[in-house]
């Protein structure tokens, strides 16, 4: 009985198994003909089922914080203007034109005429004051970036002047970030609370529904200024926390798609003919930080030796499995500003130990590397770096703390070396200047807490000039003065990966500010 | 009846509240004595000092701790959880909205891991030490071995992808999409329970074989399904129980991760990402719901026991 009972579960497994493989076939070469299909005309209708790693916060422009929220703000709302795809510069979006003053102080807007908000009213001049107005107030978390401007005024009800504080080259990109993004005056007569669970904006899609954690949607909004468009009956934001679950979504239709596949998937999933891997620019920065407040990074010659022990290619080879550039400047190639003749010290470590020689540790010492938890990139690209400094002396251990714990370290300038990464909201470099390389500039010099006096003075000019060429001189020599210094190591320049359906077409993202570009994206029927 | 069953169950119930105020206390404390912090989580590394203070102190969180905790304990005697300072909403809203996946899923992974371990533990027993007895004795240390993230990859890799016979994950949205998106992460809890259930049936059916009962009803002359039936299989059935019982109070653990793996939107999915973005009041409000669940899982199995045994009370 028992024999027979065991002869039929085999029997069974066997027979799953070879199905399996068989259908695994199937599937895969009938996806791989109807790939080539000539399906290339949009069509309209579908919704979009994106799946994301985290959900959105808060979902107002004013209050949104990390890119989970800004990328879903921007599918609601419209900016001024907007950064074009290649993030290389601005192109018209509520407003038509626009045009500094003689005496720099102030910059005047007109808008255009036939725009509606998602509940049918007109949008005018006296929404666009009470937005900018509204976002500017430094307690907000991206209420600096509006630091600049002394006031908002109508005109009339479709051109706005914008006057600054003092002559403020970077205006134009500030009003074209998310935070800027124009509401409703008054946001129409409700409450700040109130606005937030039914929001209301001029851009592509509207608010329909949120079950917080799990997932938000979003419909067409059929006051859409751009003819014709969107091509999609709208947009599911799904969180789904693992990668691996993501990545299955797509592969078996449920998900269009999977946001921030972990790189060392991505050759078998190439492999996977339903699925497509996109690759789009991005302005993300990724760096090996020292934190001035431990005592020997504060030594120049230390910094430097660090500097000569990164291994930049093992690590791309390690973590983005190649899929990355070794990383020249604290600047991404992708923004204004970035000189790609910058020198970097390079793998030596024949040179790291002269320059430790020369240091107040000739002989080395103990550190420690700080890693976020559940992050293998960091905890490999430690262990490669860890092996190097061993070489040359310093003794570094591997100290692994959880996400939100790495982060207080950071702020306070609490740990000794540890990882952490930029990406830029903006199509100017001033914002990331700021926050990477001034010490006062809001991220304290993106937590090394090193102070640099040459670079702060250099930042305020260049925000201040309005001729390119100087702007671009000055973005240059503090890139060199930084890179001399070295209280970061900038370690590499890694694209924005996304894996899609084959389904889905013309999804894209921007190449500087990684927000999703849904207007056109249609779904094949 | 009063004194075998409601006497105890009211005992019990009144115990919980001990027990559930050491939970939020052992919790609180340890949320607080993690490094972390969530304001600074929810406005992102360029927010501003003053960002940061105002939504500190609009969050609380610039009271002192045993304020804090105090206004949590204040509130619960209320029925009141608190709101979730991430969700942006009342956290019991939250919670109900979380509790019917991980229920359903508790339930079906259950049933499933009854109904794959107690055929095969009966089968086993019919010829100790014979070759499908052996053979399950190393399968099931095997799958022991087996995490249930691993499992659980495998499932999807088999049944959604290569198959196609079931979403890969998520819960849809109506009650038909529900009941289907819970199969697969049901099978892997109930393939995790198998080890734990089939080594338990196995040895209460060898219990009561050997019992004197058994040898007393073959003197008699009783026919083998009878004796089968009301001599071993009965008397297993009691023994079971309470290890069923007891298994779903350690179930909670392995849905945390299943959810995870399987998207589903349940308490255990909530938990995690509560935990790591560091909703203090969430997280308390979740352990304190998963506390009384598992008490009151203990509690029932405890009347169902005593209900199946005629000889004894609950204590």
């Amino acid at each position: 009985m028992s024999k027979t009972f065991l002869g039929k579960m085999s029997a069974a497994a066997i027979a799953i198994t070879a199905t399996a493989t068989i259908l695994a076939g199937c599937t895969n070469n009938s996806a791989g003909t109807s790939a080539s299909g000539s399906n290339d005309k949009p069509v309209s209708g579908g919704t979009l089922i994106f799946a994301r790693g985290g959900d959105a916060g808060n979902i107002v422009p004013t209050e949104a914080g990390g890119n989970d929220s800004i990328f879903v703000v921007e599918q609601m709302f419209d900016t001024l203007l907007t950064p074009s795809k290649d993030g290389t510069k601005l192109e018209p979006s509520l407003a038509t034109d626009y045009k500094q003053s003689d005496d720099q102080l102030s910059w005047t807007f007109n808008l255009r005429k036939d725009v509606k908000f998602s509940d049918g009213t007109n949008m005018t001049a006296k929404d666009v004051v009470f937005s900018i107005k509204t976002a500017s107030d430094p307690d907000l978390p991206f209420g600096f970036v509006n630091e600049g401007i002394k006031n908002v005024e109508a005109v009339d009800d479709y051109t706005v002047k914008i006057i600054t504080k003092s002559p403020w080259a970077p205006l134009p990109s500030d009003v074209a970030l998310f935070s800027n993004a124009i509401v409703p005056a008054n946001y129409g007569g409700k409450s700040l609370k109130e606005f937030e669970k039914n929001p209301v904006g001029t851009g592509p899609f509207m608010f329909k529904e949120w079950k917080k954690g799990q997932s938000l949607s979003l419909v067409k909004n059929p006051h859409y200024w751009k003819a014709n468009r969107p091509y999609l009956d709208g947009v599911t934001f799904t969180t789904v926390g693992e990668d691996n679950t993501r990545l299955m979504q797509v592969r078996g239709g449920q998900a269009h798609v999977d946001e921030g596949p972990s790189f060392t998937t991505l050759d078998s999933v190439k492999k996977d003919s339903s699925v497509n891997v996109l690759t789009f620019g991005s302005s993300q920065t990724d760096y090996l930080i020292m934190s001035n407040k431990s005592k020997p990074f504060k030594d120049q010659h230390v910094r430097a030796a660090v500097g000569h022990s990164v291994d930049k290619e093992s690590i791309i080879k390690a973590v983005l499995n190649g899929n990355g550039t070794p990383a020249n400047s604290f600047l991404a190639p992708t923004i204004w500003g970035y000189d790609k003749n910058q020198k970097v010290r390079e793998y030596d470590l024949d040179k790291a130990k002269e320059e430790l020689k020369k240091s107040a540790y000739p002989n080395g010492f103990d550190t420690t590397i700080e890693v976020v938890a559940g992050d293998s990139g960091q905890q490999t690209t430690a262990q490669i770096v860890q092996e190097s400094l061993k070489k040359i002396g310093i003794n570094a251990k591997i100290v692994t703390k959880d996400d939100s714990a790495a982060g207080n370290d950071r702020v306070n300038g609490t740990y000794d070396m540890a990882f952490t990464l930029s990406t830029t909201d903006i199509s100017d470099p001033d914002e990331l200047v700021k926050f990477v390389a001034v010490e006062s500039g809001g991220a304290n010099a993106m937590r090394t807490f090193f102070p640099d006096e040459k670079i702060t003075k250099w930042a305020s000019e260049a925000a201040a000039a309005t001729d390119n060429d100087k702007r671009l001189d000055l973005y240059s020599k503090i890139q060199t003065e930084f890179n001399e210094q070295q209280p970061l190591v900038p370690l590499y320049y890694s694209p924005n990966i996304y894996i899609t359906s084959k389904k889905l077409h013309d999804f894209a993202v921007n190449e500087e500010t990684g927000a999703y570009l849904l207007t056109d994206a249609w779904i094949e029927k | 009846m009063f004194q075998r069953f409601i006497l105890p169950t009211l005992k019990r119930l009144v115990t919980l509240i001990p027990v559930a105020l050491g939970v939020c206390l052992l919790t609180f404390l340890l949320l607080h004595v993690a490094p972390g912090d969530p304001v600074r989580l929810a406005l992102g590394d360029k927010a501003s000092a003053e960002a940061i203070a105002t939504r500190r102190h609009e969050w609380g969180l610039d009271k002192p701790l045993w304020v804090q905790f105090l206004d949590f304990v204040v509130g619960i005697f209320h029925g009141d959880l608190g709101d979730s300072i991430t969700l942006n909403e009342p956290t019991a809203t939250a919670i109900a909205q979380r509790l019917p996946p991980t229920l359903l899923l508790m339930a079906g992974g259950t049933l499933i891991g009854i109904v794959l371990a107690l055929p095969l533990a009966i089968l086993s027993t019919k010829k100790i030490g014979g070759f499908f007895d052996e053979f399950m004795r190393v399968f099931v240390a095997l799958l022991q071995g087996i995490p249930s993230f691993v499992l659980g990859t495998f499932v999807i890799i088999l049944f959604g992808l290569q198959l196609k016979w079931m979403p890969v994950g998520g819960y849809g949205t109506t009650l038909m999409d529900h009941l289907v998106s819970i199969v697969l992460p049901s099978i892997t809890i109930g393939i995790g329970l198998i080890p734990v259930l089939f080594r338990g049936f196995r040895q209460a059916i060898l219990d009561s074989l050997e019992s004197d009962s058994v040898a007393f009803g073959k003197a008699k002359g009783l026919p083998d399904g009878l004796l089968k039936r009301d001599y071993v299989i009965r008397p297993a059935a009691v023994d079971t129980v309470n290890l069923i019982g007891l298994q779903l109070g350690s179930l909670v653990g392995g849905v945390v991760i299943v959810e995870n793996v399987f998207a589903i939107p349940g308490m255990g999915n909530l938990m995690m990402s509560a935990i790591l973005s560091r909703d203090f009041p969430l997280v308390q409000g979740v352990v304190i719901v998963f506390a009384a669940l598992v008490t009151v899982i203990y509690l029932l199995t405890d009347i169902c026991y005593t209900a199946l045994d005629p000889r004894g009370s609950m204590s």
